[in-house]
């Protein structure tokens, strides 16, 4: 089932702004190899969850992938053929604010041609540029 | 014990982001030195040099001999190098003035050396679970890095900080010892979701609103 609140404090909310750059969240912290996000965009549960079992299939159930990004902000649409007014539409979906710098996945306990394998085919699930990304001693 | 290295570094006025700013265009890196019981200098260096000189260490526990323009040669610790998140570039660095006989603290990086019977035999996971200790140590003493062999383990066994091979001499491990550091798993047997499990799910959920009344609430009430 993909990524969810369990509760929240409001059920809709304004869709904000995306500036800077991830001041939290972007170093490789939990694996050895990580995917780091080079733009800015919302990252969907559904997206997120492709991007996992298309790591888990590669990484073939070995090792172990974290999840940087949690899709808490839901988002709205206005049924098909309806006129404009009438409120704001039903939450549609959930999705996670990135912006560049930011470590998606993680990844450790596998060869480092594993990871990278894994890591483009989750890439190619996103609707942003990414690069692969490595524990380092140096930032 | 790692190697001391000299590195110039000028004077500069404690200035603003613009001033910052301005120094990287330039190729210098603004810095600042301290040490308990003294004001904070702020300085600048060359970030060609600067980095030539991080290359040569596998860790950013160095002591380097900081040459300051107009002041005397200090001997100072790494204490913090602040990369930009996406270019990966050097923004700032803090450097702590350490005197010869003082005691510091410091984090240093645990290196797991060998493959564990555990992965290769029974086809397990290494877990790296802690990778740095805190210990208290003379700067003639710092390393960059303790080596912890874990060709020994085995799927379930684990080792802990107190048995990183450390000279209780030279170190005082700060960080609690029985903390586990390295584990050999067993490999996951995790049960795929289906996608119409998945998509059956994410249809009917609906997380719950804190604060707001249920229907049924509402309707008693």
């Amino acid at each position: 089932m993909p990524l969810m609140p369990k509760r929240v404090k409001h059920r809709k909310v304004q869709r904000g702004k995306s500036r800077g750059v991830a001041s939290s969240g972007n170093r490789v912290s939990f694996g050895e190899y990580g995917l780091q996000s080079l733009g800015r965009a919302w990252i969907t549960n559904i997206q997120i969850e492709a991007c996992r079992v298309a790591m888990n299939r590669e990484m073939k159930r070995k090792g172990k992938v974290w999840i940087r990004i949690f899709p808490d902000k839901p988002f709205t649409k206005k049924p098909l053929e309806t006129r404009q007014g009438k409120g704001k539409g039903g939450v549609e979906g959930w999705v996670a604010v990135v912006k560049p710098g930011r470590m998606l996945f993680e990844i450790d306990g596998v060869s480092e041609p594993v990871a990278r394998e894994a890591m483009r085919l989750a890439a190619a699930k996103l609707p942003i540029s990414t690069r692969f990304a490595q524990r380092s001693a140096h930032g | 014990m790692s190697e001391e290295t000299k590195i110039l570094a000028t004077k500069r006025e404690a200035g603003g982001t613009s001033e910052a700013r301005g120094l990287r265009r330039e190729g210098r890196i603004p810095a600042v030195v301290y040490t308990s019981g003294k004001a904070a200098k702020s300085v600048a260096l060359n970030e060609r040099d600067f980095e030539a000189m991080l290359r040569h260490h596998t860790s950013e526990n160095v002591i380097v001999d900081l040459d300051i323009e107009g002041d005397k040669v200090r001997h100072v610790l790494l204490k913090e190098v602040q990369h930009h998140p996406v270019s990966g570039s050097i923004l700032h660095i803090d450097f702590y003035e350490v005197k010869k006989g003082q005691k510091i603290k410091v984090d240093i990086p645990v290196e797991l050396v060998g493959e564990p019977i555990g992965v290769t035999r029974d086809g397990g996971v290494l877990e790296h679970v802690l990778r740095e200790v805190e210990v208290e140590c003379l700067p003639k003493d710092l390393v960059e890095q303790f080596a912890l062999d874990v060709s020994g383990l085995e799927i379930g066994d684990h080792l802990l900080v107190k048995d990183l091979a450390v000279d209780p001499s030279k170190y005082e491990l700060l960080t609690d010892e029985d903390l586990a550091v390295a584990a050999v798993a067993a490999p996951r047997l995790v049960e795929e979701v289906t996608e119409e499990e998945g998509a059956e799910g994410a249809a009917g959920a609906e997380p719950e609103v804190i604060g707001e009344k249920k229907e049924d609430e509402s309707e008693e009430g």
